[in-house]
């Protein structure tokens, strides 16, 4: 027996070890108490339901001192033409402590807002090595510069991107390819407390929130970066003026792999747009012809949030709209010749009765190819009453990505995933630097929620911090190539994605069970190629362009 | 009550009856042999009237072999094939029947009831048309073949020929069957036809404090169509407590299922719709348009195909059936159904954003971009008819739909 003992032992330990192996990856709350982000959005709800206030709000991970950890902003509605707060509201600015806590660092830095914001996105605009912020709202957007001392100057005015009326995404993207940062900035529709239109039930005078459908579209603005601190704003003659929509959310990416960034915008009841770069500053509007604009029966659905991403792995980028419930929610998968296929799979069932809004493409588990999430609610409070099965709170849903095909794990990946939340932004980003994405979720008129992701650093992972030279800075368009363990696999990194949103800058490239990682290639947007070879996994690297 | 379907159903049975009667078996005389046919003729007659009903059909077989040109024989053949339930085989021994002895009203008649049990409401209406029109005022069968073509109208969504028909009716009052079952069909016509306060005139004069089946379904489809969803839910159901197995009753419970949302319920609500009636129009339109919306493109392809069969002009049959076929990579089947979709609705932006997409995928660049205009037109105009487009303060606007 005495010979026996250990190795019984060893049993249980390789049984234990195995075990905890096979257990799932799963998203922790981190709970203000702990996480210590006790801000919430207030949605200024009236009985007289004025659309923007189910809209909002967004959020990021963003690293805003350089300290190498994510911090979190997060933006709440404000003063308007219908609604006055009765206390004052504020967005949020959470410095990163390094140990799961938050400090509120709002007021130093100087970001609290002041409008009816929507959402936000992060960039260093103008190449300082600081990123700055910007604040889509309902009324004038904010740019703030950072001051690189924990500090932000409003320089709205200045840049001359306050895009006044009602905005939604922001998504940072080179274009035109000339290094410099320029700006998308998505509309929706025509909106004023004084053009009030009553939607609801009239017989006993119930308000619900109107369908974007009764309001006019607006144009959305695309703004060149001049490079001296300044914006032109290029709708016009990049030909995105043409095409006035209610748009929501909008990714940059390279649909056609001709090197040029062309973006993806969904838009709420009319037809999403693709507007394809034809290069030279001019773009195309191909949502038709590509078969992403209307439902494969011909009509137009409630896009909100969109996102790109290579999920099958063939080398081109395909897209995903949510949108409401009944519509089904859209996996374009790219049929590489400038059209898409709406193919679901097990997504489609499951967002049946759902309205999507933040959602991701992202390796969650670290294996290596994109899995996906998903923050639902339904945009009207009142839609209990008109529906037997639709709630206006709705799940998160994670699908994991095995061989090609999404499969619903949100059973599996935490008791978040039970509980039900009018959710709108949603950002990801490792905040915990353990080298596994962490998801931050934006609720409407309720407290936010930090998702720790515990377990996917079961797998190998490397981090990539890329250091534009002569690319933008951030490198959105950048192809990454790594190899490892015999597998070889390929990333563009996209700009923007998910609602009122943008991410982690850094790529987090999963290596599953590979204990080193043979070759990483950066292909910059500039064209120059960097490669890395015999790279130790687990860990976080700065790439700079040319540096190699 | 001498509820609606109840008396429609009677009416039927009656006639339906009558058409499986053996006509009596007369002697003709000055024919050669005539008398041994005559008397064969009354031997087969009294097996159809004691009910034996095979050895009935083979002996009107036996009399045919040899003498094929008797009306009388093949029209008593088609009744008992009719009381079989081979309905397929009485229309062909009708018709031939009706070749032989066109002026006979009464076998017009049997073949159209035939048509009706056989669920060819097509073939059905277009023969009590015929009847209706040739028939005297005072004929006994008139009323009766007038209800019944109104009811094939109905089911061929021919809403306004059956308004037309059934108005000068109007006033026969809801005290008789009669009465009741006009404006049973009347107000389903003008629901249909989408003059929904004519039809609620015409129901709640009749039906609103009836708890019947019938009375329910109508009350509950009138909601719907008014947008009602949770009150035609409580309607409905009321109404398959009551009868479920009255006549498109769980097609239109499927219908505000889905309109509440509840996709599931609908689906087994058209089922048991279907299994009882194969050939309701909605119960097809509605099931394969749910299959299409949850990808189900195969399975979809053959209730939508069956509803364009059972109604070849309907617009949205035919949109649906092509939505699916485009997306089973059959672009060049869905092309022609939605040429002449948009050449008949030509503002109906789906059908045009489906048949941009199907030349696009032909590779027909130039049409798809011609459509495409068309639908860019089309949205312009739409969006400038939107309250939001109006700048209205506090005016009513539609109904959010969830």
């Amino acid at each position: 027996m005495r010979q026996l003992f250990p190795l019984a032992v060893l049993l249980v330990l390789l049984a234990a070890a195995k075990s905890a192996a096979q257990s799932p990856v799963v998203f922790a709350e981190v709970e203000p108490g702990k996480s210590r982000i006790t801000w919430t959005h207030d949605n200024a709800r009236s009985e007289a339901h004025h659309l923007p206030e189910t809209c909002g709000g967004g959020g990021l991970f963003f690293d805003y001192d350089n300290d190498g950890w994510l911090d979190v902003y997060l933006v709440n509605s404000g003063p308007s033409d219908f609604f006055t707060p009765k206390t004052p509201l504020r967005n949020a600015l959470y410095r990163n402590n390094h140990d799961g806590t938050f400090t509120d660092v709002t007021d130093k830095a100087g970001v609290a807002g002041g409008t009816f914001g929507m959402g936000a996105a992060a960039a260093d605009y103008d190449g300082d090595g600081w990123q700055d912020l910007y604040v889509t709202a309902y009324g004038r957007n904010i740019l703030y510069r950072n001051n690189g001392n924990g500090t932000f100057t409003d320089v709205t005015d200045k840049a001359g991107v306050a895009a006044p009326g009602w905005s939604t995404q922001a998504t940072f993207f080179d274009f035109d390819g000339d290094g410099k940062l320029d700006l998308w900035v998505s509309s929706f529709v025509e909106y004023s407390a004084a053009g009030t239109i009553f939607c609801g039930d009239n017989k006993v005078g119930r308000r619900y929130y109107c369908v974007p459908r009764v309001f006019k579209p607006r144009p959305s603005h695309l703004f060149r970066n001049n490079g001296n601190g300044t914006f032109a704003d290029v709708s016009k003659e990049s030909g995105i003026f043409n095409s006035p929509g209610k748009s929501f959310g909008a990714v940059a990416t390279d649909i056609n792999n001709d090197g040029l960034l062309d973006l993806f915008v969904a838009n709420d009841t009319m037809p999403n747009f693709l507007f394809v770069n034809k290069g030279k500053g001019k773009f195309e509007e191909e949502g038709l012809p590509a078969g992403v604009a209307y439902s494969d029966a011909g009509a137009p659905r409630s896009g909100m949030g969109v996102d790109a991403g290579d999920y099958d792995g063939d080398g081109w980028q395909d897209l995903f709209v949510a949108n409401i419930d009944q519509e089904l929610f859209s996996l374009y998968q790219n049929q590489k010749d400038l059209t898409f296929v709406d193919k679901p799979g097990e997504i489609g069932q499951a967002t049946r009765l759902l309205s999507g809004w933040g959602l991701k493409f992202f390796d969650y588990d670290d294996d290596g190819d994109l899995d996906l999430i998903l923050a639902n609610g339904h945009p009207d409070d009142m839609v209990e009453v008109q529906s037997l099965k639709v709630k206006y709170k709705e799940p998160l849903l994670l699908f994991e990505n095995v061989n090609g095909k999404f499969v619903n794990v949100s059973a599996q990946a935490g008791p978040i995933f039970q509980k039900d939340f009018p959710a709108r932004g949603l950002s990801v980003g490792d905040y915990d630097n353990d080298g596994d994405l962490d998801v931050l979720v934006v609720n409407n008129g309720a407290a936010p929620l930090l998702l720790r992701n515990d377990g996917g650093n079961r797998n190998n992972w490397l981090g990539l911090e890329l250091v534009a030279t002569k690319s933008s800075p951030g490198a959105v368009g950048a192809v990454i190539t790594w190899e490892a363990g015999g597998v070889r696999r390929t990333r563009l990194k996209t700009g923007g994605g998910s609602y009122l949103a943008s991410h982690d800058p850094r790529e987090l490239l999963g290596l599953g069970k590979a204990a080193k990682v043979d070759s990483v290639e950066i292909k910059w947007p500039s064209g120059r190629v960097d490669k890395l070879t015999n790279v130790a996994p687990n860990r976080y690297v700065k790439v700079v362009e040319g540096g190699s | 009550m001498a509820n609606v379907n109840r008396w429609l159903s009677k009416a039927l049975l009656v006639l339906a009856a009558c058409a499986c009667l053996p006509a009596a078996a007369g002697a003709r005389q000055g024919q050669a042999g005539a008398a041994d046919v005559d008397a064969a003729f009354e031997r087969a007659t009294q097996l159809h009237q004691s009910g034996d009903l095979e050895g009935a059909v083979r002996a009107y077989l036996s009399i045919l072999a040899a003498n094929p040109g008797r009306a009388d024989v093949r029209s008593n053949l088609g009744a008992a094939y009719s009381r079989l339930g081979r309905y397929e085989e009485a229309i062909g021994q009708y018709k031939q029947a009706l070749a032989l002895d066109p002026r006979n009203q009464t076998i017009r008649f049997n073949l159209s009831l035939a048509y009706y049990k056989a669920a060819w409401f097509t073939e059905a209406g277009a023969e009590l048309a015929n009847f209706v029109a040739a028939a005297p005022n005072d004929l006994p069968e008139r009323p009766n073949a007038v209800l019944l073509l109104a009811d094939c109208q109905v089911r061929l969504g021919e809403y306004r020929k059956a308004i037309e028909l059934l108005s000068p009716y109007e006033k026969d009052g809801a005290e008789t069957p009669h009465g009741r079952a006009v404006a049973y069909l009347l107000g389903n016509a003008l629901i249909g036809d989408g003059q929904l306060g004519r039809g609620q005139l015409v129901i709640n004069s009749v039906f609103r404090d009836e708890d019947s089946a019938e009375a329910r379904l109508l009350i509950g489809s009138l909601m719907l169509l008014m947008d009602d969803g949770q009150g035609a839910v409580r309607e409905l159901g009321r109404a398959v407590e009551l009868n479920p197995k009255l006549p498109t009753v769980h097609a239109w419970y499927g219908r505000a299922l889905m309109r509440m949302g509840d996709s599931e319920k609908a689906r087994a609500a058209f089922r048991v719709e279907l299994a009882d009636n194969p050939n309701d129009f909605d119960a097809n339109l509605f099931m394969g348009t749910l299959l299409r919306q949850d990808k189900q493109f195969e399975e979809s392809l053959r209730y939508l195909t069956k509803a364009v069969q059972l109604r070849p002009r309907e617009q949205y049959a035919r949109y649906h059936l092509s939505a699916v076929l485009a997306a089973l990579g059959k672009p060049e089947e869905a092309r022609p159904l939605l040429e002449g979709v948009v050449k008949e609705y030509p503002d109906f932006v789906e059908g045009r954003v489906l048949l941009a997409s199907v030349y696009y995928r032909l590779n027909r660049k130039e049409d798809g971009d011609r459509e495409r205009a068309v639908v860019q037109k089309l949205n312009s105009e739409q969006q400038a008819k939107q309250p939001g487009a109006q700048k209205s303060t506090d005016a009513p606007a539609p109904t959010k739909a969830p």
